[in-house]
């Protein structure tokens, strides 16, 4: 890996940029559906990228042949490309000043996920499918998707940066539907990065019996009025909410109008830092660096070292994602936002891990309102393309009332634009929970792993929509 | 080597082998210049085996041929390891003869200028916005399927593709694409130029009323709609729970006046080839006839679990639409909006998400131009709306088709492509946030 990226570095010397991502990935999965092992695979996947910058034009080359002529051919390629680019290249690119860095990292697997077998990996899932099955609950659909992967990486560039990593990904896909008086589905994603050990860790067979119990009942469960009222928020609807409505407005790429074809703009513009967005208790963080998580890494795809950023300081908007592109273009550093999610795809400005940080409420404490409703789980969401006009409606959600959860109610859905949502907080518990997900982005579409999450919130006096 | 022969003589029972050699370029662009030039060189092989029913299937890319070889083993290996499935029961025997398919190879596509396209498109689109954004691709494929049942079939195909979404303000926006297997019929001027008028008509948009909208939808709003359709066809999506069709073949699931076929052999078809992952001749499919869903999409071990017939859709694991194509009415698009009283007229939707894939719960978000109509006339531009509906209900009352059909395809909203006219579907459902 090394000798060759050093090798193709050197074939774009001639250029005012060039760097080199090499990835080898190695990994397995299955598809179990009702029982039924739908198809195991073994993934092989090695390929490499190389970027160069040739006056102010980006070219990219990707190929997966490493033999001498087609790595000299994917250079040439992409100097020509940047080359015929640049007659209509308006802004030439420039990228912020950034100190090289070598170094290499690892995650570490108590389990190694290569030491377990596919019959091992399919028992798993065989025996979890009998759990739900003992229930005798009526499942029309039992869905579930493993896959296991350990990805190698090497970065190089012109200006001496060259980091190795390996990073071992565990990840899970489930839907489940039951029926009762009608059906109800759940789909849930777990996913960590790490061993095998993650997998007993999610604790699947307590936690999908008792969703699908759950799910048999929700059809019989009454409506709630659409009403003024509070709105609890489990982790998981924090998460999705911090994702689609602060971690995709931040990123800085969005901002400048780059990816506004496909995935949008944002709201958010230049002059928004140092605006109010949210209650003074909000604080929401990206963090890359979070130990196992799914969107885990220490350097960035264009070898810049990861770090918290805080893109909601007290209720503030405080930091964008920034890649060096971007950095450049706001006057700032990059703070390791590059992502991409293979070999053959650009690295762009991605999300790692966006969360609400902890504060002080109890869920007690939370809960203790007159009148309200909590929202544990979801199915349905949406958000326009400047990330400010979302939707979540509610899938297991429980009315309040005294500062009890009573009874269950079918689908309560909070239709509400951002600065609705962020200024009606309210309260921040003490708990901690990461949810994860495959972030879509980019063109070609590229889906990268994701945590999101953090402790349950209270939303006052909003509408239930 | 030749991997059929060496995947059996290592104990496969079935194998299949697609092979794909790929040379692509993209340029994208922002706010009115490139903002990356991109080409792959890539080679894959989609490897599928079967080992006493228990099945395995893998991509591989970037491997020697020793290095595949070995990789062929370990899938083998997983089978023989798996259990087997219940849904497996063989592949399509070939050979078969394969009756070409029109204009989907161009061997100009290789030498067709990129940034003249690039530009052509920008400066039709800037007669009328302040700035674009979108991406140009071009691509040649070599695709090739052997398989243990007597399959060796091959074929080229090109693609060219500009997708541009034209600003004025942020909130004044136009979408429009142009998707051709040949440089003769693309036309990426004209995708700009539509995409500027959309964001000129969207001038000063205003919020939305929530309420019941007869809607006429442009292609690529009900494009985004009916390729769910042609998702949720497919034995795969229905028996894993992603799907509101189950149960309803010979069944009436949309207006009568509705005709969705799924063509694999369409000239020019943006997703067209000669023949599908098994190696069967790809056809013509009525999904949809006179409102009744009529079948579902089938690879060779779904149609037999269902006692018919292959619609050669296969994947082997899951089945795919191939181009899925409404039948266009006998109304012209501006009569059809003329006949409207009060409604809106949405150009693109996108993040269509469900709430139950069972009963066809779901919401979607208009963007682009979206425009009030008022008898018969278009009166202004609005905005922050949701379409919050039922899918099964909105084919049921779509109540007119323009007569003329258009190609869609972009980004994970609509692909493969839906070919479709303009569509006025009654009493739909729009949301706006409550605060």
């Amino acid at each position: 890996m090394n000798d060759i990226a050093e090798k193709v570095v050197s074939m774009a010397s001639g250029c005012e940029y060039a760097d080199v991502r090499i990835e080898n990935v190695t990994g397995d999965s299955i598809i179990l559906k009702n029982g039924d092992p739908i198809t195991v695979g073994v993934t092989r996947n090695t390929g490499m990228c190389v970027r160069v910058v040739v006056k102010g034009s980006l070219g990219i080359s990707f190929t997966n042949d490493f033999s001498n002529k087609a790595m000299k051919e994917a250079v040439d390629r992409a100097i020509k490309l940047a080359k015929s680019s640049a007659k209509i290249v308006k802004n030439p690119l420039r990228m912020s000043k950034e100190t090289p860095v070598k170094d290499k990292f690892y995650v570490s697997e108590e389990k190694k996920l290569s030491n377990v077998t596919i019959e091992e990996k399919m028992e798993e899932l065989v025996f979890l499918d009998k759990v739900l099955v003992s229930t005798n609950l009526n499942f029309p659909t039992r869905f579930f998707d493993l896959s296991t992967e350990c990805r190698e990486k090497y970065y190089c560039n012109s200006e001496g940066s060259r980091i190795y990593s390996y990073v071992p990904r565990v990840s899970l896909f489930c839907l489940v539907a039951v029926k009762s008086t009608d059906v109800e589905q759940r789909m849930e994603h777990f996913g960590n990065t790490g061993g095998w050990e993650f997998f007993r860790k999610w604790d699947l067979d307590n936690k999908l019996v008792e969703e699908a119990k759950i799910l048999a009942k929700i059809p019989s469960m009454p409506s709630m009025k659409k009403e003024r009222m509070n709105i609890v928020l489990s982790p998981e609807l924090v998460g999705i909410a911090s994702h689609e409505s602060c971690g995709h407005p931040y990123e800085a790429d969005r901002i400048l109008g780059r990816e506004a074809a496909n995935a949008g703009g944002s709201f958010v513009t230049k002059k928004s830092i140092g605006t109010r967005i949210g209650s003074n208790i909000v604080n929401l963080v990206d963090d890359p660096t979070v130990k196992n998580s799914f969107g885990f890494y220490l350097y960035d795809d264009e070898g810049v070292k990861a770090r918290k950023r805080y893109l909601i300081k007290n209720g503030m908007i405080n930091e964008l994602l920034q890649n060096r592109e971007t950095a450049a273009e706001f006057g700032t550093k990059s703070n390791a936002s590059s992502r991409a999610n293979s070999w053959a795809a650009e690295p762009i400005v991605r999300m790692a891990n966006t969360f609400v940080e902890p504060g002080d409420h109890t869920f007690d404490e939370i809960i203790d309102v007159k009148k309200g409703v909590y929202i544990k789980s979801y199915m349905e969401w949406n958000i326009d393309d400047k990330r400010f006009n979302q939707r979540y409606v509610g899938l297991e959600a429980y009315e309040i009332k005294n500062g009890s959860l009573e009874g269950l109610v079918k689908r309560p859905a909070l239709e509400i634009t951002t600065p609705a949502f962020w200024s009606a907080v309210d309260a921040v518990g003490k708990d901690f929970e990461l949810t994860v997900g495959n972030c879509g982005k980019g063109e070609p579409m590229q889906g990268i792993p994701v945590g999101f999450g953090g402790p349950h919130i209270r939303l006052r006096n909003v509408m239930l929509g | 080597m030749n991997l059929v022969s060496f995947a059996t003589k290592n104990g496969a029972d079935d194998v299949a082998i697609e092979t794909i050699k790929q040379k692509s370029s993209q340029i994208k662009f922002a706010n009115g210049s490139v903002s990356v030039g991109q080409n792959w060189l890539v080679t894959r092989h989609n490897v599928f085996v079967s080992v006493k029913n228990a099945t395995a299937s893998s991509t591989f890319r970037g491997l020697t041929e020793e290095q595949l070889a070995d990789a062929v083993k370990s899938l083998i290996l997983a089978a023989k390891k798996s259990k087997p499935s219940n849904e497996y029961s063989g592949l399509a025997k070939g050979p078969f003869k394969y009756k070409k398919v029109n204009a989907i190879y161009d061997k100009n596509v290789d030498a067709y200028d990129s940034a003249d396209a690039v530009k052509t498109s920008l400066d039709a689109a800037g007669e009328n916005s302040k700035t674009s954004a979108g991406f140009f691709y071009k691509e040649l494929s070599e695709r090739c399927v052997e398989t243990s049942c007597g399959i060796d079939a091959e074929e080229k195909i090109t693609k060219l593709q500009l997708s541009i979404r034209a600003f004025n303000e942020q909130n004044e926006s136009g979408h429009a694409v142009s998707c051709s297997c040949m440089v003769k019929g693309f036309d990426p001027e004209n995708a700009g130029r539509r995409a500027g008028e959309t964001a000129k008509m969207a001038k000063n948009p205003v919020n939305g009323t929530p309420g019941k909208y007869n809607v006429v939808f442009a292609p690529m709003a009900i494009g985004n709609l009916l390729s769910r359709v042609g998702e949720f066809s497919t034995t795969f999506n229905i028996d894993s729970g992603f799907s509101c069709f189950g149960g309803k073949v010979g069944k009436q699931i949309a207006n009568k006046i509705v005709n969705i076929t799924d063509n694999g052999r369409l000239q020019n078809g943006f997703n067209s080839s000669h023949f599908d992952d098994e190696g069967v001749p790809t056809k013509i499919t009525n999904v949809i006839k006179n409102g009744v869903l009529k079948t579902y999409l089938h690879n060779t071990s779904s149609a037999k679990k269902h006692r018919t017939k292959t619609t050669a859709n296969a994947g082997i694991i899951a089945q795919r639409y191939n181009n899925l194509i409404l039948e266009p009415g006998k109304i012209t698009m501006e009569k059809l909006l003329a006949g409207v009283d009060n409604g809106l007229y949405v150009t693109n939707v996108w993040y269509t998400r469900f709430q139950s894939y069972y009963t066809g719960v779901f919401s979607t978000i208009p963007r682009d131009g979206i425009f009030v109509i008022k008898n018969g006339s278009i009166v202004g531009s609005v905005n922050n709306i949701r379409i919050t509906e039922n899918l099964m209900d909105m084919l049921k009352n779509i109540s007119n088709i323009s007569n003329i059909t258009e190609c869609v395809q972009w980004w994970e909203e609509i692909s493969p492509p839906v070919y479709t006219p303009y569509v006025l579907i009654k009493d739909v459902n729009v949301t706006l946030p409550t605060m």
